[in-house]
């Protein structure tokens, strides 16, 4: 009797601890974020695709950004919610993105779903780029799922929940 | 018989236990599990390995890299340096280009821009056992793992840079080093 109790007690840790084991990887997966600094919404992780990465920031690159140039090459602003209300972005809402004209070589506002790709939409306009700015003090985008009457625009049709 | 059981508390330590393993392993795993699926779609199943491939345009039916770019036009060569060293060569480029070398953790070992080498890239990649000699008249870049993978992107936002960038990219070169 004791070995069948201490043998019951075994198989009942064992299917404890996997599970656990199953629920540490899922919520790694689903919730773990790079280290970065926030300004007006737009999120910066400094150390993406370096060495000196910390594991975390690494962990959080392979998911969503993997192949990302260090800092040297490029910086990634990424925003998924609006500066004001905080609110996730949504394809349901049109937005304007404003501003200066980047002192970079090359810029890019790029529109990607929410698994981290194109969305899925035949549109044409997934980024506005610094070439289509030609060289403009300011530019104005709308992102929105139809096209605007005038002005740069970025498709968010079957974006869902998606991010900049 | 009740000494034979385990509490409630020890079944509680091997949750919070189990559950820090899996955690650590997801954040110290996931790299090389992410960089391992890219390698292995990247270069058709191990089949092409040490070659550039040329990516075609980027649309929404691009899904073998997380946030492509529609502004640029990619080329891959997944390295394979278990046999040999390799020598990459990538064409100029009138724009912003760059060669970026990754390895199996993601880490951006090594890039270079247009900027940088204005008349095209040139270099050797060793691997970390130094097991082959790398010609000595090129650069060498050591990567720390066996494989990994080298992304050649070029700023081609228009199909006609497309295009152009297309026929420039011919003349890049991923193989084994015969240079001595």
């Amino acid at each position: 009797m004791p070995r069948t109790n201490l043998i019951f007690s075994l198989i009942c840790a064992l299917l404890i601890a996997s599970l656990a084991f199953v629920i540490g990887v899922v919520l790694s997966f689903k919730f773990v974020s790079a280290p970065s600094i926030s300004i007006k919404g737009w999120r910066i992780s400094p150390l993406v695709g370096t060495i000196a990465a910390d594991p975390y920031t690494r962990a959080t690159i392979a998911k969503s950004g993997l192949l990302a140039l260090t800092r040297k090459e490029a910086i990634y602003l990424s925003a998924d919610s609006e500066t004001e209300t905080g609110a996730k972005l949504s394809e349901n809402c049109d937005y304007l993105v404003e501003g200066i004209e980047l002192p970079a070589r090359w810029w890019s506002i790029t529109l990607y779903a929410e698994d981290d790709y194109l969305a899925q939409n035949d549109d044409g306009h997934p980024s506005f780029d610094a070439t289509a700015s030609k060289g403009a003090a300011n530019y104005r985008i709308i992102i929105s799922p139809k096209k605007p009457v005038s002005g740069a625009w970025i498709s968010s049709k079957n974006g869902g929940n998606f991010r900049a | 018989m009740s000494g034979a059981k385990l509490k409630k508390s020890h079944y509680l330590i091997i949750a919070i236990v189990a559950l820090a393993i899996g955690h650590f392993a997801y954040i110290f795993l996931s790299p090389y599990v992410f960089m391992g699926v890219a390698m292995k779609r990247l270069s058709n199943g191990w089949t092409m390995t040490n070659q550039f491939i040329q990516g075609p345009q980027t649309t929404m039916h691009s899904r073998q890299i997380v946030r492509p770019s529609p502004d640029m036009a990619y080329s891959v060569c997944v390295y394979d340096l278990r046999n040999s060293s390799i020598h990459i060569r990538a064409a100029p480029w009138d724009d912003y280009m760059s060669i970026s070398v990754f390895a199996a953790n993601g880490d951006n070992i090594y890039s270079v821009n247009d900027r940088e080498a204005p008349n095209g890239v040139d270099f050797v990649l060793e691997g970390p056992t130094y097991a082959t000699i790398a010609a000595t008249d090129v650069e060498t870049v050591y990567s720390p793992s066996m494989h990994g993978i080298i992304l050649d992107r070029r700023l081609a936002p228009t199909k006609q840079r497309f295009e152009l960038a297309k026929v420039a990219r011919q003349n890049n070169i991923c193989a084994p080093n015969t240079l001595k």
